[in-house]
Formats: C-alpha cells, structure tokens, sequence
C-alpha cells in the first residue's frame, strides 16, 4: 500500500521535475520559430535546419554579431508564437497578408513566390498566352488561395471557370493524376513546384507573379524588425537574388 | 465507579426524539445487552456513547470524564472503544492480519512486528489464525465477524460496543460468534451489546437493559427479564424475538 | 528511404511524446486528485466552483487550452514556458476528468468502512490515506487508463508549442520526401506501440496489487 502512495507521489512530481530542466532565458540570444515543413524555404534533414531563409537570416546574424536559438513549431503554433512574442522572429516562407499584418510586423519581401502551372515534361506543354488555357484541365487540392484568384480574376477575363477546375484531398493526389496523365496541369507556388521538381519530370507552363511575396514575421512594434529591413537594403537586391535562386533552381 | 455512565440522554434528528432520556450505568468488567423493538433508540444510543452521533443533551461520563464536552479528543475517546458492527465493515482491501494491524500501527503507533505478533495472539484466541492471510472477500459471515472483534479487541479497548453481531448471520454461523463473545464474557470483558437475539444476549450479558420507544423501561438478569417480568410490553416483545427463531 | 528508416527517423520524437504522456498523466493525477479531495469537504461555495471548473475544463478543446496559455498569456505578461505550458494544460483537461472518475470510486467505498475507521479512533487524513485511497485507486483503473491513452493522443498538440515530438518529425520529414502515407502510417505504428506499452505497464500494475472482493476491471 505504501508502494501505491509512493508511485502516485511519483508520477505527481513528475511535471515539476521536467519543468525545472527548462533552459535559461538569454535576452541577446535571437529566439527563433520556425516551421520546417517549407522546403527549399526551411527544412530539416538529418536533423539540421536548411533552407534560404535560414542562409538569409544567418547572413543577417553574422552581420550583427548576434546568435539565435531555433525551436520549430507547426504553422499555426509559429505564426502563434510571433504573436504572443514566445519568438522574436519567426521564417518559413511566410506569405505577407493583410490579415496577418494585423497582428504581426514583416520584414520587406525577400522573395516573390510564383504561382506555377505545370505539366509533365513528356507531354511538352507551354501556355503562351493566358486564353489557351481554356483547352487544358487544372487542378489543386480544396482550399487554397488558387480558387479566389481564378473566380476574381481569370473568370472576369472569360479566361477560366472556377467551376471546371479539378479539387483534389492533397497534392499527392494531384500529382498523381497528372503522372496518369487524367490532369494536364497542376497549379502549385514556386517552392512546392521546386520540391516536385526534384521528383518528378515536371515544367513550369506558365507563371503568375506578384500575387504571394514572402517576409519574415516579428512581433508587433519589434525594433529587431527595423535592424532586419536594414540589413536587407545592406545586402541589396543583387545579393539576395544569388541566394534566392541557389535555393530555388 | 461506573466505567460509564448515562445521566438523562436526549437524541432529537430532525425534530424527531430519537432517545428521550435515557440513563443507564456500565461499570468495568461488566457486560450488559441493550434489547428492544426496532426504532426503539438502542443503536442511536450505543452511536452516542463514543460520539459517532452527537447527543442533543445529557450527560456522558467515560472514565469520570464527561465526554459531550465541547472540546472533547473525540479520537482519543474512540480509540478506548472498541466497536463491532452489525455488517462486519472489515477493510475490503486488508488481509484479515492488516485489518487488525492498521489501528495497532497507525493508531497506537506500535512497530509492525510487535502489531503482528499482537494479531497473532488475538485471532489465536477466536480461532481465526489460520486465516490470517486471506481478504475479506473470501471468509465466511461468521469468519468476518470473528475478525471484526479481533480487530477491536486488539486495540485493548476499556470496553468493547457490539452492535447486533449476529443479526447478518445465519443461525450457525451465528452461533458461532455468540461462542466467540461468550468466551470474551468469561474472560470479564467490559462489554455494551445491542441485539434482539434473546439466545445472544442471554450467553454474554450481566445484565439487559431493556428500551422502548426512547427510554430504558427495565433492567435485569436474563431469566427474570424473559421471563417473570410485570411490564407486558417486556413479555411480548421476548415472545416476537423468540417466534422468529 | 526504406520503410525501417522512417521508424528510425520518427522514434527519435518518441522520447518527448512519452515524456509530455507521463507528465501530463502526473499533473492530471495532482489535479485530479486535489479536486476529488476538495469535493468531500461540504462547503456549497467550494462545491459550486469546483462543479464550474469540472464543467469548463471537460468543454474546452485542449487546442485552444493550449494557445490561451502559450499565446494568450503572454500578452498579460504571464510567460510559460513551453513544456509546462502543455503539462498545464493537459493536467487542467485531463484532472477535470480523472476528477470525476475519482469521484465514482470514492463514491464506491463503502460507507461502513469508513465508519468502523472512525469508531476507531482514525483522523480524517489518516481515513483518506489508509481506506478510502487504496480501494479508490483500485476502482478507479479502467477509468484511469482510459484517460490516460486520452493524454497520449493529445501529444501531438505539444508540436503547436514547439516540443519536437513524433508529429514534428513525422511533418518535417514528410515536406522533404513527399511520403506522407508511409510517414503517417509509421506514426500510427509508433503510437500503438506507445499505446500497448502503457496499457501493459498498468494491466501488470493493477495484477500486481489487485484484491480480491474489489472491482478492478
């Protein structure tokens, strides 16, 4: 009976226990969410963090003379992490929006994210013009931003009906479709498109830009976002350019 | 001087006189029965002498000390009771060894060994030894009783309450915990029982003390209580306990 | 990538998983505990307050549990750090409920028992810890180890706070290999083994100190 007491004394402390091996907080250290399901952005492999935003903002710590700690997190938890200033900065292909704007800072966009169409290379498939599209099927998973852009702006323009595009659960799908050759092209954003690149022989058809620009997020009112921005304007467009496309070809 | 002693006990639950001024008196190595109807107030009071129910007025005196005192140590009080229950209310989750040793050893603060050897001795005695090991869930209604008294005794009590011991019992197995208390009644045991047994209270009582509807309207030795009592209502309620027999 | 590497790969998040399990199995125990103690004492006020906090906490999705604590406090300046942040949480849901199911085996006592410890002379600490807990814990098993799987598949959430358990690995391996059904189905794998293990440790808890006469399964 003293053995129960015990192990539900135990098991009890075990909370206080774990939370005293908590590591101590150092204010000059940059503390960092990110969430490493982005690639060529941010990713992980072999346990380490990789990506062009992470060679930007190392860049920018160089130049400074800080460090940082990264702590990863699912999406929602990254974005809400910057909110409630648990990070200092978070980054991993963050689309500057209008509704996030609310509640965060972002930097000045590093990079323009494409909106591709893409094809099998096999079949060797260009759009050269935006009203040939109509000859060809597209498809993308349900819910992404592709069907407020296509009711918006291709269906005023006579250019494509919402309505007959293919929605699919997951990319997965998608892809899978367009390897069987049922779809002819899938719309996905130039990150994505990169990843897939590496998989499949699969080619751009066509490119929309200036529709998603990427920044990194900081808290509201952050100074460190203002050092961030210099720092930018430092590196020039030149500079980051080599970076961006390192990553992306 | 009286081991206990009840001057006037007055037991009211809800408005309703449960016990309505009853007197009586135990003196040390005396055993008295407390019989009577059901309802007739002789549970509330055995309930009232170690406080497990708080009397509404009157007086309680244990040991020269009157116990209804505000700022009575009601646990110090209880632990020089002992108390057997109607329906065992063994520790379900105790060997009959543990169910004695608890108190020794939580209570009395005696170290384990000496709390066993103390257990071994007192289930010797009730011929219980052999299943010292067992739960609850496997004895006998006559086995669960034997330990319950064990369980009391052992703690060396001034006096040991007995609240209908054999009334969830069948006749044999009844007769055997009468055996049991019998033995302790030779032995001098200060003893209070509640029952409407007559064949219990016969084998184990000094005297009967004898209630009806809140009050002791007779006292004395089993034979003339049964039977050469005046009061009628003594005869008949004898005359029903025995029919159901 | 084989199959067996991906198991690799996702075990090494199983150490937190299990880790934020046990701890959210111990704070819910404390709470749990605490409020299945507070409710036998008979103060309305306290009654009332615990019946409120029992009836919030068993409403509230863990998910936004999670974000008023980690997300939402700071902006009052309360700073939680992440592991506890989820400890917190999973103890405040899961002792809500453990709270209940303690209460059912306390309820299961038997009343006569209790009166024979006090007959004895036992204090009411001493009547909690000696009759009242041993047969309450006994009862309160299968209840238990339900709750307990409960805060095992709450772990997950922990990533949403930055713990790099199984689901971490599980999606930042998933962007990079585009496997996701092998990945997920490995993960499955790995939470039932989790699961079993948990499931074997209390089966053999409670053999160890079953008694008989006592409703254990």
């Amino acid at each position: 009976m003293k053995k129960i007491a015990l192990l539900v004394c135990l098991v009890c402390l075990l909370p206080l226990l774990f939370s005293g091996c908590g590591k101590k907080e150092d204010a000059s250290v940059i503390k960092v969410a990110v969430c490493p399901t982005s690639p060529p952005n941010l990713y992980e492999e072999n346990g380490k963090y990789l990506g062009m935003d992470l060679e930007i903002f190392e860049g920018f710590c160089k130049a400074r003379n800080r460090r940082y700690q990264i702590t990863s997190y699912d999406w929602q938890g990254m974005l809400g992490a910057v909110i409630g200033k648990q990070a200092d900065v978070a980054f991993s292909a963050i689309s500057i929006t209008d509704k996030r704007k609310e509640v965060m800072d972002f930097s000045k966009p590093y990079m323009d994210n494409t909106w591709n169409l893409v094809s099998l290379k096999s079949r060797n498939l260009a759009v050269k013009d935006l009203s040939e599209l109509k000859k060809y099927s597209i498809g993308y998973p349900r819910g992404m931003a592709y069907s407020d852009f296509i009711k918006n702006k291709l269906e005023p323009q006579g250019v494509y009906k919402l309505s007959d595009v293919k929605m699919y659960p997951t990319y997965n799908e998608v892809l899978a479709d367009l390897k069987n050759g049922n779809l002819d092209l899938a719309f996905l954003d130039g990150s994505v498109a990169s990843v897939y690149k590496k998989k499949m022989d699969i080619q751009d058809s066509y490119v929309f830009t200036g529709f998603d620009m990427f920044g990194f997020a900081f808290p509201k009112g952050s100074p460190l976002r203002d050092d961030f921005d210099r720092y930018l304007a430092e590196l020039g467009p030149d500079k980051l350019k080599v970076i961006v496309d390192k990553w992306l070809k | 001087m009286a081991l206990i002693d009840v001057q006037d006990l007055i037991k009211r639950f809800d408005g309703k006189e449960v016990l309505k001024g009853v007197t009586m008196s135990l003196s040390e190595g005396q055993s008295k029965v407390v019989m009577g109807a059901s309802g007739c107030g002789k549970s509330t009071l055995l309930k009232c002498l170690n406080l497990l129910v708080s009397p509404t007025s009157g007086r309680i005196i244990f040991k020269g000390e009157d116990i209804t005192r505000p700022d009575m140590d009601i646990h110090r009080l209880r632990q020089d009771i002992g108390f057997v229950f109607q329906h065992f209310a063994l520790y379900t989750h105790l060997t009959v060894e543990e169910n004695i040793t608890l108190g020794l050893r939580k209570i009395k603060k005696m170290k384990t060994a000496a709390a066993r050897e103390k257990a071994a001795f007192e289930l010797e005695r009730v011929g219980m030894i052999e299943h010292r090991n067992k739960y609850p869930a496997h004895l006998s209604g006559g086995q669960k009783q034997r330990a319950a008294i064990v369980r009391a005794l052992a703690m060396d009590p001034a006096v040991l309450f007995l609240d209908e011991p054999t009334s969830a019992l069948d006749p044999q197995m009844s007769r055997e915990v009468v055996t049991v208390i019998n033995k302790l009644y030779l032995d001098n045991i200060t003893m209070l029982c509640v029952t409407h047994d007559p064949f219990l209270a016969k084998y184990i009582s000094d005297s009967i003390v004898f209630m009806h509807e809140g009050v002791v309207v007779a006292e004395d030795v089993a034979e003339r209580l049964f039977y050469e009592h005046e009061d009628p209502r003594v005869r008949q309620f004898y005359l029903s306990v025995i029919d159901h027999r | 990538m084989t199959f067996g590497n991906i198991l690799i790969i996702l075990a090494k998040g199983a150490g937190y998983t299990i880790l934020v399990t046990l701890a959210g199995i111990g704070a819910g125990l404390a709470v749990g505990l605490l409020i299945a103690v507070l409710q036998t004492t008979k103060v309305k006020a306290v009654q009332l307050l615990l019946a409120a906090y029992t009836f919030v906490f068993r409403s509230i999705p863990l998910l936004v549990l999670l974000f008023i604590v980690f997300f939402g406090l700071p902006g009052m300046g309360i700073r939680i750090p992440p592991f506890l942040s989820m400890v917190l949480c999973l103890g405040l849901v899961s002792g809500a409920y453990l709270a209940e199911i303690f209460r059912g085996a306390m309820a299961a006592v038997s009343r006569d028992e209790i009166t024979a410890a006090e007959a004895m002379g036992m204090k009411r600490v001493q009547i909690f810890f000696y009759i009242i807990w041993p047969q309450m814990f006994r009862m309160a098993v299968p209840g238990m180890v339900n709750e307990f799987t409960s805060v095992l598949k709450y772990t997950p959430f922990a990533y949403t706070v930055g713990i790099p358990e199984i689901m971490k690995e599980a999606m930042s391996l998933a962007a990079l290999t585009l496997r996701g059904l092998e990945i997920y189905l490995a993960v499955g794998i790995i939470y039932y083994l989790i699961y079993k293990a948990f499931v074997l440790l209390f089966e053999t808890l409670e053999k160890r100190f079953r008694i008989p006469g006592l409703a254990g399964e």
